[in-house]
């Protein structure tokens, strides 16, 4: 059984001058409001990754996952502590013939250029805020790929405190 | 439920689409990777605190169905059976598990080669932000687990999110009890069958033959067995229908490629149905097997369950206050043993006890005992016995005594027994008042006119030993 199509094409360009208002509570995975996932965020940085170490690690619920560890070169601290460069880890990765894939990351390559929102945990690498959502690639005109959200209004979000 | 814009705030969701800023506009989106056969099996790790183990491995399979069913797509689930693994490890075995923690409701993690085919895909489902919950259960500020596991089974295919927003593959849901996601899009059958073209050269699939009914030993009452021979390579799966009048068939069951018996349950005893089944994939669907038909047995006549009381026996006595012990068992051909259940009465104590053993005492007299039980079909079943318990004379000497008048004297006859000496002392009001041989009677004259109480006891003479005090009232 196919569903019908409707005109959600509408979206996108709406979208882009709302972004910043309470988004849908999704069900299956709640979006998490831009200003909330600043204010959640200890540093927020515009970053490239410059460097992609992969390596096997192991969890305490027995996952057997390639995790990367990604050196990102800082252009630009929207908050927090101001550095030229952090590591940061992610799940996924390729190593010894096997790559691995979450559907709630995307890949990432060296050379790719975003917006990251970062935790610092109790032990070990910064890891994005909230997983996928800590992740915003920029293309080159600045703007969040698959959005009309501008590198400047995350700035300004930043710069109001999340707010 | 199907997925409706006009119930939420337009903004608001198209607000989502972009904050998941993880799809192109384009629409579905390969990840690049993808399965060098055309059936994908899947394991159950059905364990969670949400659902029956049941009813999620039912909502999962029906999730799994959505991509073969829905779509001309070379490719497929087939379910596997259950397995005890919940870790996320690249083993070459597509694990399905729950897990109570935070974060999105659903990940699916794929692993994948150097050549862009996909090796090992496994999914997890978590519902600690979110309740998860399967068909038939009330739906409140829920996520159905079909509509999300269709979701990541779509990711095991090969599939990334999609931008547009009515996808299975859209990143977010739009409301809580959506059930939508079940039911592909033009987008998601798109991608599919992109990925996994049709075969324009597939074959409808072999008919099954030697279907045979049968009642099923487990419960040969309500279910019938159904066998048949799997001839088919190609099937998506087996199509079950039943007739109660051998006429008139309907579908009772979809089941798994590779699939040759179905129970059939949940029938009337003593009622016949007949059965057939077909074989469909992608291409179309076989022809009929043979028909078969059954019977479910016809349940035995109740009879009266048996009584037996084992204590106390027939005619047994027993002093005042004794504590007497009751047991028996009920036996009936159809329940079984339904000692636990026997009702205990007494014709003068009532209801004296329940089950197959207690203790009590009862009251003085001759007790007719019965000990009763109704089975499942409503006979009942009884036993009886009688038994005495005594009542104990009071000890010691004992006086009666009765006032009565001539000529207006107050006059009293007293009655005694119990004691022992040659001669006795009347007390009256605690005085004695005369002195007389122990013959047991003595009419005391007071021959006083009017009213008055008077109290008597009778001891013997010299000693201590009395009977009990009496009062007359005139």
């Amino acid at each position: 059984m196919y569903r019908s199509r409707t005109a959600l094409a509408w979206c996108l360009p709406i979208a882009a001058t709302i972004f910043l208002v309470s988004p849908l509570t999704a069900s299956g995975r709640k979006v998490v409001p831009l200003d909330e996932r600043i204010k959640g965020s200890e540093q927020v940085i515009v970053a490239r990754a410059e460097r992609i170490d992969p390596t096997w690690t192991q969890n305490e619920r027995g996952d057997r996952l390639i995790v990367s560890r990604v050196l990102l070169r800082v252009e630009e601290t929207l908050k927090g502590t101001s550095e030229s460069a952090t590591w940061m880890e992610v799940e996924g990765g390729t190593l010894g013939g096997l790559t691995l894939h979450v559907s709630d990351l995307d890949d990432l390559e060296v050379g790719d250029r975003a917006v990251f929102m970062l935790d610092r945990p109790a032990a070990g690498l910064r890891k994005p805020h909230l997983r996928g959502q800590g992740i915003l690639k920029l293309n080159d005109n600045n703007v969040v790929v698959g959005s009309n959200v501008r590198l400047d209004d995350v700035r300004r979000n930043a710069a109001s405190g999340g707010n | 439920m199907k997925r409706s814009l006009t119930r939420l705030a337009l903004p608001t969701l198209c607000a989502a689409a972009v904050l998941a800023g993880t799809s192109s506009v384009m629409g579905w989106t390969p990840l690049g990777y993808t399965w060098t056969t055309s059936t994908v099996p899947y394991y159950i790790n059905a364990q969670n605190p949400y659902v029956s183990a049941s009813a999620a491995t039912t909502a999962l399979q029906a999730a799994a169905a959505v991509w073969g069913d829905q779509s001309n797509a070379n490719v497929q689930f087939s379910y596997a059976g259950t397995t005890s693994g919940s870790s996320l490890v690249a083993n070459d075995k597509n694990e399905v598990f729950f897990r109570d923690e935070t974060g999105a409701a659903g990940l699916t993690y794929w692993w994948g080669d150097n050549y862009g085919h996909l090796v090992d895909a496994d999914i997890v489902l978590r519902g600690l932000n979110t309740v998860l919950i399967a068909d038939g259960y009330p739906c409140s500020n829920a996520v159905y687990i079909t509509d999300l596991a269709a979701h990541e089974f779509g990711h095991a295919l090969g599939l990334k999110h999609s931008a547009v927003g009515e996808a299975t593959m859209y990143p977010n849901m739009s409301a809580y009890c959506d059930n939508s996601w079940r039911y592909l899009s033009p987008d998601d059958v798109t991608g599919i069958e992109t990925l996994y073209p049709p075969t324009s050269t597939q074959q409808v699939p072999a008919a099954p033959s030697q279907l045979a009914a049968a009642p099923s030993l487990t419960n040969l009452l309500s279910s019938i067995l159904v066998t048949w021979a799997d001839n088919a390579n190609n099937e998506n799966g087996y199509r079950v229908e039943r007739s109660s009048d051998g006429v008139t068939f309907s579908q009772i069951a979809q089941l798994g490629s590779n699939t040759s018996s179905y129970l059939s349950g949940g029938l009337l005893s003593g009622s016949t149905y007949s059965y057939r089944v077909l074989a469909y994939n992608n291409a179309g669907t076989s022809a009929y097997s043979n028909v078969s038909s059954a019977s479910t047995q016809t349940p035995a006549a109740n009879t009266a369950p048996s009584v037996t009381i084992a204590n106390p026996a027939n005619n047994a006595a027993y002093p005042a206050n004794a504590t007497v012990s009751f047991s028996g068992s009920a036996a009936d051909s159809q329940d079984g043993s339904l000692s636990g259940s026997l009702r205990w009465m007494s014709n003068i104590d009532g209801q004296i006890g329940n089950g197959g053993s207690f203790s009590r005492t009862l009251s003085p007299g001759t007790h007719t005992v019965t000990a009763a039980v109704t089975d499942s079909g409503g006979l009942s079943g009884s036993n009886l016995v009688t038994m005495v318990v005594t009542v104990t004379a009071p000890s010691g000497p004992t006086l009666t005594a009765r006032g009565y008048k001539v000529k207006g004297s107050q006059k009293v006859d007293l009655s005694w027994s119990g004691l022992t000496a040659s001669s006795v002392s009347i007390y009256r009001n605690g005085s004695v008042v005369t002195t007389t041989g122990n013959d047991g009677t003595e009419t005391n004259a007071i021959n006083a006119k009017g009213g008055g109480t008077y109290t008597f006891k009778v001891c013997d003479s010299g000693s201590s030993t009395c009977t009990n005090p009496v009062s007359v009232t005139f």
